[in-house]
């Protein structure tokens, strides 16, 4: 087992893995930019290693930085988090160059998984399931047509080396096949200086669920079962739970065998999500697959009473993994909600300045994984995600009540936090009734305000005005909507 | 004392007499609540409200009141009229002191990336900035080199990206 782990990241899962550390007699090291000096991460690492610069690409994403802060610190092992640079094999193999164990999947198989293409051969190889679909390769527009109405309309266009909706278009209909093709071959040409196109079959209303697997050094690969995340907004994940309401045993047993599979093709070690969406019919296809410890891990947490971040080292040290399938069960059920600082009345704008109240319920089956604290700056150097709340209730219901009620105590002021928005999620009744699909926010909280004030919130109001004035932290220097420049990057000039 | 507040669409008007621990509050329709304070300790208060125990916390922003009141979360401020500043919006940025400008870094219709340092400051033999707070355009500039500038009057307005990038 290692003996001194760096954590290349910051924020809340810079905390999450050192717990895990000390708790496993681990010393650990983190590495931090200017600005997060007295982040509470930093704070209670055993070392810490400042990195110059705010900037991620000049920190958290600087490689050579990282690994020198590792070698001084005589680190034996890097844990990447997720985001920066958890799925970058140069980094994961800069890493192993060193000398130092990397905790995660192997260099080549983040570069495998990393390629749409090649991950959705390998699913093919493996018979998973992908989105129906097929790649025009110099075909007529009548060929293509004549395979887009077998695959059956509507269809979704998108340009081969795409990303970000660019060349993307959804047909209804044949009649309008062939000029959406040719529109979208133009907006690929311009964008990608490549005018391959895919056509697949459009899937409406479907839902996003991920099976968390782990492989070992022995050839061993499990699943930890499935987490639906379909709660999304823009791809920005917001809630996530499991199990996932709308899979029975036998669908449950496939989505997971699947994913299995896939891992085992890969020979994956370590942690990964596979991740599928499943139509309105209760088909699913594989999506993508995620090299590296997800943002929502706590909920598999919560619902298989494993530590993922502990497993994650036994098998990066090459232990075998410590059960078998059969000793794995899915009891309860678990609720993740992202915090984040934006304000979601204004286009979800991210929100920068002090926090002057954080007031974080408690409770049974109650789990915060945050990275800040009373008086903390969130800058507008990073991700705006705060921390994360998760409860645990005996089932569905159970813990949906908890999560109202955990939302409506807890107090978070001084920075606008997409809470109040997260309110409206929990309580809305399709969500309630387990009707979540990724067209959830669109359809149900498009262009969300906050409820208008009740008669005892004016009054409240009211009070605040005439009592609330003079209280130290109402005082509290800050600054227009947001920004303080007393904790800007700029230092004292006269020192 | 007379206040008059907006909050999200509504605005209402209150005219507000403190003795001690109670607080009377008329409304413009002339009827008058009993607000009385059993508990204060830094941002919180707890109230009763015609029978109600009312917690509330509060922080104050330069122009928003963020408020906590019995588990909803409302934002308010002091009614506007006319707006004699620039009313600081959510695009809007200003300092929390008072300030000297020293340097402004762009103009109007500029691109700008998060974190880029849009206008320099000296307060106290301070250097402060102002920096984005996402990327965005800038659409309006309400100082120039050498102004003093009061806390809480914005004096830029960047509008943000339309979303959609991936975080």
């Amino acid at each position: 087992m290692m003996r001194k782990i760096l954590i290349a990241n910051r924020g809340e899962i810079a905390r999450r893995i050192l717990h895990t550390c000390r708790e496993r007699g681990i010393a650990s090291v983190a590495v931090h930019s200017e600005i997060d000096r007295d982040a509470p991460f930093a704070r209670e690492a055993d070392e810490t290693v400042a990195l110059e610069g705010t900037s991620a690409l000049e920190t958290y994403l600087n490689v050579e930085k990282i690994i020198d802060a590792a070698k001084r610190t005589g680190a034996d092992a890097v844990h990447p988090g997720y985001g920066f640079l958890s799925e970058n094999a140069a980094f994961a193999q800069a890493v192993q160059d060193a000398g130092l164990t990397w905790i995660g999947p192997s260099p080549q198989t983040i570069l495998q998984m990393g390629s749409k293409a090649r991950a959705r051969e390998l699913a093919q190889k493996a018979v998973v399931p992908v989105v129906p679909g097929f790649h025009e390769a110099g075909q007529s527009a009548s060929q293509l047509l004549t395979q887009a109405k077998q695959l059956g309309f509507p269809v979704l266009i998108k340009a081969s080396a795409g990303g970000g909706g660019k060349g993307m278009r959804v047909v209804e209909t044949p009649q309008g096949f062939v000029e959406a093709l040719q529109a979208a071959r133009r907006e690929a040409k311009g964008a990608f200086g490549d005018d391959h196109l895919i056509v697949e079959k459009f899937l409406e209303n479907p839902r996003h669920i991920e099976v968390q697997v782990f492989g070992d050094a022995h050839g061993n690969v499990v699943h930890l079962f499935e987490r639906e995340c379909s709660i999304q907004r823009r791809h920005q994940k917001i809630l996530e739970e499991s199990p996932s309401s709308a899979l029975d045993e036998a669908a449950r047993q496939a989505i997971t065998q699947a994913a299995v599979k896939l891992a085992h093709a890969a020979d994956y070690q370590n942690a990964g999500t596979v991740e599928f969406i499943l139509d309105e019919s209760g088909k699913f296809y594989f999506l993508e697959m995620n090299t590296r410890l997800q943002v929502e891990h706590p909920v598999t947490e919560g619902v298989t009473g494993l530590d993922l971040v502990a497993l994650q080292l036994r098998v990066a040290a090459g232990e075998p993994l410590p059960f078998r399938q059969a000793d794995l069960t899915q009891r309860g059920h678990a609720i993740e909600v992202r915090v984040y600082a934006e304000d979601a009345e204004k286009n979800f704008a991210p929100q920068t300045g002090t926090l002057q109240v954080l007031r974080l319920a408690h409770g049974p089956g109650v789990r915060w994984d945050v990275g800040v604290e009373e008086g903390s700056i969130v800058s507008p150097h990073y991700d705006p995600l705060l921390g994360k709340l998760i409860v645990y209730g005996e089932d569905r219901p159970a813990a949906i009540r908890r999560l109202q009620k955990i939302l409506d105590e807890t107090v978070v002021l001084g920075v606008q936090t997409n809470l109040p928005f997260l309110q409206a999620v929990a309580a809305h009744p399709a969500f309630v009734s387990g009707e979540t699909t990724t067209a959830f926010i669109e359809r149900h909280l498009n262009a969300w305000r906050a409820p208008a004030a009740s008669e005892l919130e004016w009054l409240a109001m009211a009070a605040f005005e005439a009592w609330g004035q003079s209280a130290p932290q109402a005082a509290a220097s800050d600054v227009a909507s947001t920004f303080d420049p007393w904790n800007a990057a700029d230092r004292w000039r006269n020192t | 004392m007379k206040v008059k507040l907006t909050c999200g669409e509504d605005v209402r008007a209150f005219e507000l007499k403190r003795q001690g621990d109670a607080l009377t509050v008329v409304g413009e329709d002339g009827v008058a609540y009993i607000v009385e304070r059993l508990a204060r300790s830094g941002a919180s208060l707890e109230l009763l409200i015609q029978g109600r125990r009312v917690r509330v916390w509060g922080a104050q922003g330069a122009s928003e009141k963020h408020l906590w009141v019995n588990g909803k979360n409302l934002r308010y401020e002091p009614f506007k009229e006319g707006a004699a500043h620039h009313a600081p919006d959510p695009g809007s940025l200003a300092v929390s002191i008072p300030a000297v400008i020293t340097e402004v870094l762009v103009k109007v219709g500029d691109r700008v990336n998060m974190g880029d340092k849009l206008v320099l400051l000296e307060s106290m033999k301070m250097a402060l900035s102002i920096q984005a707070p996402y990327a965005g355009v800038v659409k309006a500039l309400y100082g120039q080199k050498g102004k003093s500038v009061e806390p809480g009057v914005a004096l830029i307005e960047v509008e943000a990206d339309a979303p959609g990038t991936d975080r």
